[in-house]
Formats: C-alpha cells, structure tokens, sequence
C-alpha cells in the first residue's frame, strides 16, 4: 500500500514552528488535504510540547557528570584490582610449582617420565614429604584463591 | 570524549525537550525524570567521541527510547507498547487550556510507539532516516507507522468532542 504523503511535509512543520508562511506555501495547503493534517498535528502536538517544557524540572548537569564520573573512577578501580590480584595468583602458582620442584625435583621428572613412556598406573605420593609438600601447597593456593575471590565480591 | 563544560551546554540545551518527549510517552512525570537522568547517564557512559550537537541528540533520543522501551518490556507489556493504550498521567495547570485538552485526551488514547513517532516527528522534527535510527527501526516501517499514528491521531480528533478539530 502507497501511503499518501507530501514532499512539502518538512516546509510545513518548520512553517508551523517559526508561524512565517509564504503566498506559495498558503495557495498549496489549500489544495492539499495531507498539508492540511500535518498543520493541524504539528500545531496541536508543538503547543502541548510549550506546555510540556513548562513543566520540566531537570536536576542540574553536574549531579549526572559527577555520578558519570565516579562510576567511570569505580571501573577503572575495578579492573585494575582484578588485574592485581591476577597477577598475584599468577606468581603465587608460579612460586608454588617453583617450591613443588625444588623440594622433590625427582618426584616430578618421575612423573613426568612416566607421564611420556605412556604408563598407565602413576605411583602417586611415593614419600611423605613429598606428600606434605604437596598438601601444603595445594592449601597456600587454596587460601589466595578464596581471598581473591571475597575480595571480588565485596568489591 | 565529551568536556564537562560541553556537555552542560549540550544538557541545557537538551534536557527540557528530551524531558518533555520521555513524558509524553510514558505519560509519568517521575518516570519521566528517571529516565531523563539514566539517559544522560548512558550517554555519558558510552564514552563517545564528541560530535554535532543534532547527532549527540538523536543518539541521547535513542538511549532515551530504548530505555522506554526496556521498561514495557520489563513490566511484561511488551504489547502495549505497540498496540495497547495507557493512560497519561493528570498534568498541572500549566496545561488546561481548551486545546490542550483536547490534544491530551487524543494522546492519551494512541499507543506509546504512536506517541513516539509523532513526537520525534511534529515536535523534534526529525526526518524518517532518523527516526528509524532513534526507534531502531526501518525507514519504509517509521513512513508506514507515522501514516498509521497520523491517521489514527486525526480519527480521534473527529470522533472527539464536538468540534474539537475547529478548536484545534
């Protein structure tokens, strides 16, 4: 369906604005019923518009650029914490596969060993220190892992 | 990105119209000032780079109606915001005059997508491409839309109260 329309629309709602009509503009709208309309909607809907601006009462601008701002100063905070404690697990693991090696090197080449030649069956802790290295480990990284992750979520 | 001195010249200049659009679509003043400081909000959020004012605008528009939107949607009336009717909120004495009431009665019965279209229309007087921008839109649907608001707008003015279209 063709809707009807005029391309003199855009002339006529700025006519309506401004209220300054030319001969040309007056002698159209008499023999266009769209034109017609448009007045009609244009001037009804521009003086509640009049009205409507009477009405607002926008808070001032530096409330909102302010809360924009500090929201802005909370996300950079934000990121740069998570990247901080990233790092900090990061280079706690590293420190604790650095001691895991350091304290039983020949209990990770043997597994690393057994790990290559395709052995199905891994003798797991085959001391006790090995063991209690191992556990305390696990417990270290378990302890910055739940840190990290409280201090996310109050943050 | 927007200076703060910018962008308080570009909220003076923006802020009562954008208001006034936002009011009259969701017809509640309160909302309306919610919505008014969010959009702003967003819009400062986007960190855009800074553009002419007629671009900053539609794109504050854009927030503003999508923000509109987002609220039917949460309100699970995603329907009304294309087919129902809501009613406007009771306005001040500022806006009793005889014409107005008439108008007001009429913009109270269109839907909000209607109310929408003839504001950016009529009263922004923005162009088809941009009002497809700012409803997110196609063009060939806002000059479908904006024929069936008009329509629908002038079909409540006969129908309204006796002479109500010689009044307006």
């Amino acid at each position: 369906m063709k809707e009807p329309t005029c391309i003199r629309e855009g002339e006529i709602i700025q006519a309506v604005k401004t209220e300054i009509w030319s001969d040309e503009l007056r002698s159209h709208i008499i023999s266009c019923p769209f034109c017609q309309d448009t007045i009609l909607i244009a001037r009804s809907l521009n003086e509640v518009s009049d009205q409507t601006l009477l009405m607002a009462r926008p808070p001032d601008s530096r409330l909102i650029w302010l809360r924009a701002k500090i929201t802005r100063k909370q996300k950079q905070l934000l990121w740069f914490e998570l990247l901080n404690q990233a790092g900090f697990i990061l280079i706690s693991l590293a420190i604790a596969i650095c001691f895991l090696i350091w304290k039983s090197p020949w209990f990770i080449w043997t597994r690393i060993e057994r790990a290559i030649s395709g052995l199905s069956q891994w003798i797991f802790f085959s001391s006790s220190t090995t063991f209690f290295v191992f556990i305390i480990t696990m417990f270290i990284v378990w302890l910055i892992a739940k840190e990290t992750i409280q201090a996310n979520k109050s943050t | 990105m927007i200076d703060e001195s910018s962008f308080r010249t570009f909220y003076e200049s923006t802020a009562k119209k954008l208001w006034s659009y936002i009011f009259r679509v969701v017809g509640n003043s309160d909302l309306a000032d919610d919505f008014l400081q969010e959009s702003y909000f967003r819009f400062l959020r986007a960190e855009k780079e800074e553009e002419l004012e007629p671009r900053m605008k539609a794109y504050l528009y854009r927030i503003a109606t999508n923000l509109i939107r987002d609220y039917w949607r949460r309100k699970k009336r995603e329907r009304s915001w294309q087919m129902e009717e809501t009613r406007l909120q009771e306005i001040g004495p500022e806006d009793k005059s005889d014409r107005s009431e008439i108008v007001n009665e009429v913009f109270r019965k269109l839907t909000p997508q209607y109310r929408s279209l003839l504001w950016l229309a009529y009263v922004e007087e923005y162009d088809h491409r941009e009002i497809a921008s700012i409803l997110d839109l196609r063009e060939r649907s806002v000059r479908v839309l904006l024929y069936r608001a008009r329509k629908k707008m002038m079909e409540l003015i006969q129908s309204g109260p006796t002479g109500a279209r010689e009044r307006l």
